[in-house]
């Protein structure tokens, strides 16, 4: 009886999440993220021709693809029962609302408490990077993370066949969409040298399924990556970022806002668990989350992953460590013979919930409204997307260009996908040249090298840049085509020769 | 001769015939890269003590002379097969004499010779497989317990200090093993310094020491594996997989402490001087191969995980393998290039420019003489000519571009498609290319499939 009740509360937290998240997601018109709209541009392509686009001719005014194709395949099977809109918005968070489940398993695995283990369910619901990041975004982010925590859940029960082959199943998985399964591996690898240095014995399906993640993963992101890899080298791990939009991608690790982002209970009580960890009780599955940290700290300190993904699968680590703190908590209070002081100390964790991640997790997602493409833009797109000639090169801020491209249907100077473009850093400081400066001969210049024939003054542009007009714009050669609520199109009608000295 | 050893070299010369036999149908000759033409230009100015080569080496000699009877392009195969064939055989009784069991031997050549240092050293720098073979050769011969033998030593390890200034490392290396191995130490040792004081000494006296080629720093990575681009670059999977093996052999191994620090200095070395990342292919090889050979070995909880990994590992190998060997398709002399010599063949003979990596090619296959070579100019210039090809390249200024080209006397420039996709420059009408425009100055004499041909017109 007591079993179904357990099952049920859990049901019922994951459909609280669902719910909150559809409801957030879907009070806005558009997603917080450009990325999704290139998502949507590759599930549209499967749709219609039953492949992704490899070979796209608008970004970039024409460029080719590196990536994974099967999280759009996933996605476009999901279309077969309702409209595209709906399944951006709808599966992502359906994975990012199922990991409140896979968190309940984890738990319950590693303390053997159904209550601690749904009190740690619930806490995950309000991550605030991770909320914040996921309720409105179409990305494989949220489908990645879930499959993380699977995999972590059949590594905890590895002793089992069962688990043996989940674990097997989900790496390839995960493999095959994201280059994140290389962090999964880390962890892994740094799991098995703290067991050797603490003195504990793994057991030897663990090794052997860790070779094998470790070889396959590593192979797979050669066969996926070849091209980037012999296009960029190296460098291919900070995604040819141009260097003006690197600190934003790949920040600097500052722990207050760290702290901020996980929120500073989940935070705090984690740090603890390790330190206790390390010092007395030396728990397998505990060094397994303490070596995934360690391998996110150390890729977030070099900066070689991106800031935010650094943040979300440390708080989820952290969410999960907090779990086993409720349980040394809830077992000292039994063990001092204080069993009334259980409820006390639930009230005053919850208390501590609302303020350090349910607050902040609200307050997040009430600034990132905000940062959703604002309609007035989406209008501008949509307009062009009827209203200038075929094969026009469009002009927009990078943070846009996915959008553009999508809702316009024409050709972009640049977006955020910077892999295989070699002259990143030209075309950024064109386009920053377009929207900052004072000359007209520097702009037109920059205007010319790509063969611009529209250039959009976005709500977004003149935030972003801080301007209020382009300064050199006159009739001689700009033609104002789109001027609504605040956002202008204009059209380019100037060259500049160049000649030899 | 063991069964082992004939599929071993049935392989390597089966592998062999299909590069070969690929490159010469796709591009007509199967010699490869600039450092391959570099020994044949070498040779074929042998007699006229050409100022381009600052030593010349017995491998040039034996070139020069044997290449008057042979075809070059067979003498260079021929070569190819007989340096990797008896490489194989030396290694298989190296290994036997340090009782290695058959599987391992097997799989520790099969690393090897799937790998792409292999190939590259066997196929397309030849003399790194010769040289590569030479200290085999010289390590074979002095931990052999027979006195006479480490004299005879003696041959290969002339021959292989000959073939380079920088090689005396590899050599110094190799004695460190000996020594690590054999805790002995012969006489023969001594002959090493005395070659190498009496072959270098005047030429160091008299120009000295000449420059090395260090990598790029930009590019480390990418020199160093062949995943990333590099020619004679190790596949990335085979030095992950040789890491761990290190990591599994460690037990057994603690004792040699000496043969880890000098396989250490080995990779630093190369890292930093890919031409002599040889020596790095047999450590990966003999790590890797110890690796494989350790996951087959043991006996696994979940078989089908054995399977799995086993399956992934060969697939990995086999994935650097063929990228590169795809990526060799890519590398020059392609037929184009070829078409676009056979061009300036109809031209005067003069000087003439163009990317350093191309410069022995153009000389080999045209009567030009190149300005701009790879890195083994004449090394009192070097600093110089470093600066104007950097200037020449990228200047728009056309004053400082004529009074460059002047001073070279150079009357033909030559543009390849590489040149225009990021090896000089990245875009539309960069640097030099701006200055083609003008019409009074240059003119465009050849131009296919992205070749092209530029005349310099006149002075300033």
């Amino acid at each position: 009886m007591k079993k179904v009740r357990i099952q049920w509360l859990i049901l019922l937290i994951f459909l609280f999440t669902l719910a909150l998240r559809l409801f957030l997601s879907f009070s806005t018109s558009t997603f917080s993220d450009d990325e999704s709209y290139y998502v949507a541009r590759q599930v549209e392509n499967i749709i219609e021709n039953k492949v992704p686009l490899f070979n796209d001719e608008l970004s970039y005014s024409g460029r080719t693809f590196v990536f994974s194709p099967l999280y759009y395949y996933l996605m476009a099977f999901f279309t077969i029962f309702m409209p595209l809109n709906a399944v951006l918005h709808l599966i992502p968070n359906l994975f990012a609302s199922l990991m409140v489940v896979v968190v309940y398993l984890i738990t319950l695995n590693i303390t053997g408490r159904k209550k601690v283990a749904i009190f740690t369910a619930l806490a995950s619901v309000f991550i605030p990077i991770f909320f914040k990041t996921t309720y409105n975004s179409a990305t494989s982010l949220s489908f990645v993370l879930f499959m993380s925590l699977m995999i972590i859940y059949f590594f905890l029960n590895i002793k089992s066949k069962k688990h043996i082959s989940g674990f097997i199943i989900f790496m390839v998985i995960l493999s095959l969409i994201s280059p994140l399964s290389l962090l999964l591996i880390l962890g892994f690898l740094i799991y098995l040298l703290l067991c050797k240095l603490g003195g504990i014995k793994n057991f030897d399906e663990e090794k052997e399924v860790i070779i094998f993640a470790t070889f396959f993963t590593i192979w797979s992101q050669f066969v996926l990556y070849k091209r980037a890899l012999l296009n960029h080298g190296i460098q291919v791990i900070w995604q040819n970022i141009p260097k003006k939009m690197i600190d934003n991608h790949f920040a600097a690790f500052s722990m207050s806002e760290a702290i901020y982002q996980i929120g500073f209970v989940l935070f705090l009580f984690g740090i603890l668990v390790i330190y206790n960890n390390i010092f007395s009780e030396k728990d397998r599955k505990i060094y397994l989350f303490f070596g995934s940290a360690i391998s996110i700290l150390i890729l977030l300190w070099f900066r070689l992953i991106p800031y935010v993904v650094g943040l979300i699968y440390l708080s989820l680590i952290f969410v999960i460590l907090f779990g086993y703190f409720l349980y040394t908590l809830f077992t000292f209070i039994k063990k001092i013979h204080m069993n009334s002081y259980r409820v006390l100390a639930v009230f005053i964790i919850s208390i501590l919930i609302l303020i350090g991640s349910i607050i902040p997790t609200f307050i997040e997602v009430y600034y990132s409204f905000d940062k959703a493409s604002s309609t007035t833009d989406m209008d501008s797109f949509i307009w062009m997307n009827t209203n200038i000639p075929e094969g026009a090169v469009v002009l927009a801020p990078v943070e846009q260009g996915h959008t553009l491209t999508y809702f316009s249907q024409k050709k972009n100077v640049m977006d955020s996908h910077f892999i295989l473009i070699d002259d990143v850093e030209e075309r950024q400081s064109s386009i920053d040249e377009v929207y900052l400066s004072v000359f007209k001969n520097n702009a037109i210049r920059s205007i010319n090298r790509y063969n611009v024939d529209y250039i959009v003054l976005s709500e977004y542009a003149l935030d972003a840049y801080n301007i209020t007009e382009l300064r050199y714009i006159d009739e001689k050669c700009f033609s104002e085509v789109y001027s609504e609520n605040g956002a202008k199109i204009f059209k380019s009608l100037c060259t500049i020769e160049e000649r030899s000295t | 001769m063991k069964k082992r050893d004939i599929f071993l070299i049935s392989i390597v010369v089966i592998l062999f015939s299909i590069i070969f036999l690929s490159r010469s149908m796709s591009h007509g000759t199967v010699i490869i890269d600039d450092e391959a033409y570099f020994d044949l230009v070498s040779a074929q100015n042998y007699n006229n003590g050409a100022d381009n080569v600052p030593f010349s080496d017995l491998y040039v000699i034996f070139l020069h002379f044997v290449g008057k009877i042979v075809n070059y392009e067979f003498l260079l195969m021929g070569l190819s097969f007989l340096s990797a064939i008896i490489t194989i055989i030396l290694l298989s009784s190296v290994y036997e004499k340090y009782k290695l069991d058959n599987p391992s031997i097997y799989i520790i050549h099969l690393v090897m010779i799937f790998s792409p240092q292999f190939i590259s050293s066997y196929t397309i720098s030849i003399r790194k497989g010769v040289a590569f073979l030479l200290l085999i050769l010289t390590f074979y011969l002095l931990s052999n317990k027979n006195k006479r033998m480490n004299i005879i030593s003696i041959i290969p390890m002339i021959l292989y200090i000959t073939m380079g200034l920088y090689n005396v490392i590899m050599l110094i290396i190799l004695f460190i093993i000996v020594f690590a191995f054999e805790k002995k130490m012969t006489k023969t040792w001594m002959v090493a310094p005395i070659v190498f004081l009496g072959y270098y000494l005047p030429f160091l006296l008299t120009k000295g020491v000449p420059y090395i080629h260090f990598a790029n720093s930009q590019f480390l990575l990418k020199d160093f594996f062949s995943d990333f681009g590099g020619l004679y670059g190790a596949s990335i999977f085979g030095f992950i997989l040789a890491i761990m093996g290190v990591f599994l052999m460690w037990k057994k191994t603690t004792k040699i402490i000496l043969l880890y620090l000098t396989s250490v200095s080995l990779i630093v070395i190369s890292y930093f001087m890919p031409e002599y990342n040889y020596f790095v292919m047999l450590l990966i090889a003999i790590f890797a191969g110890g690796s494989i050979y350790y996951y087959y070995k043991r006996t696994w909880k979940a078989d089908f995980i054995k399977n799995l990994t086993l399956m992934v590992i060969i697939c990995g190998l086999l994935f650097s393998f063929i990228s590169f060997i795809v990526q060799l398709e890519d590398v020059q002399p392609t037929e184009n290039f070829l078409e676009m010599t056979d061009f300036l063949q109809n031209l005067d003979s003069s000087n003439i420019i163009s990317h350093y990596s191309n410069g022995f090619m153009i000389e080999y296959y045209s009567d030009m003489d190149a300005v701009f070579q790879s890195h083994l100019c004449p090394i009192d210039q070097k600093e110089k000519l470093c600066k104007d090809t950097e200037i020449l390249f990228a200047s728009r200024n056309l004053e400082n571009t004529m009074s460059i080209l002047q001073e070279y006397k150079v009357k033909y420039i030559i543009i390849t498609p590489e040149m225009k996709n990021g090896l000089v420059w990245s875009k539309e009408n960069e640097g030099m290319l701006f200055l083609f425009r003008n019409k009074n100055f240059f003119r465009q004499i050849y131009n296919s499939r992205g070749y092209e041909v530029w005349q310099v017109l006149k002075d300033v």
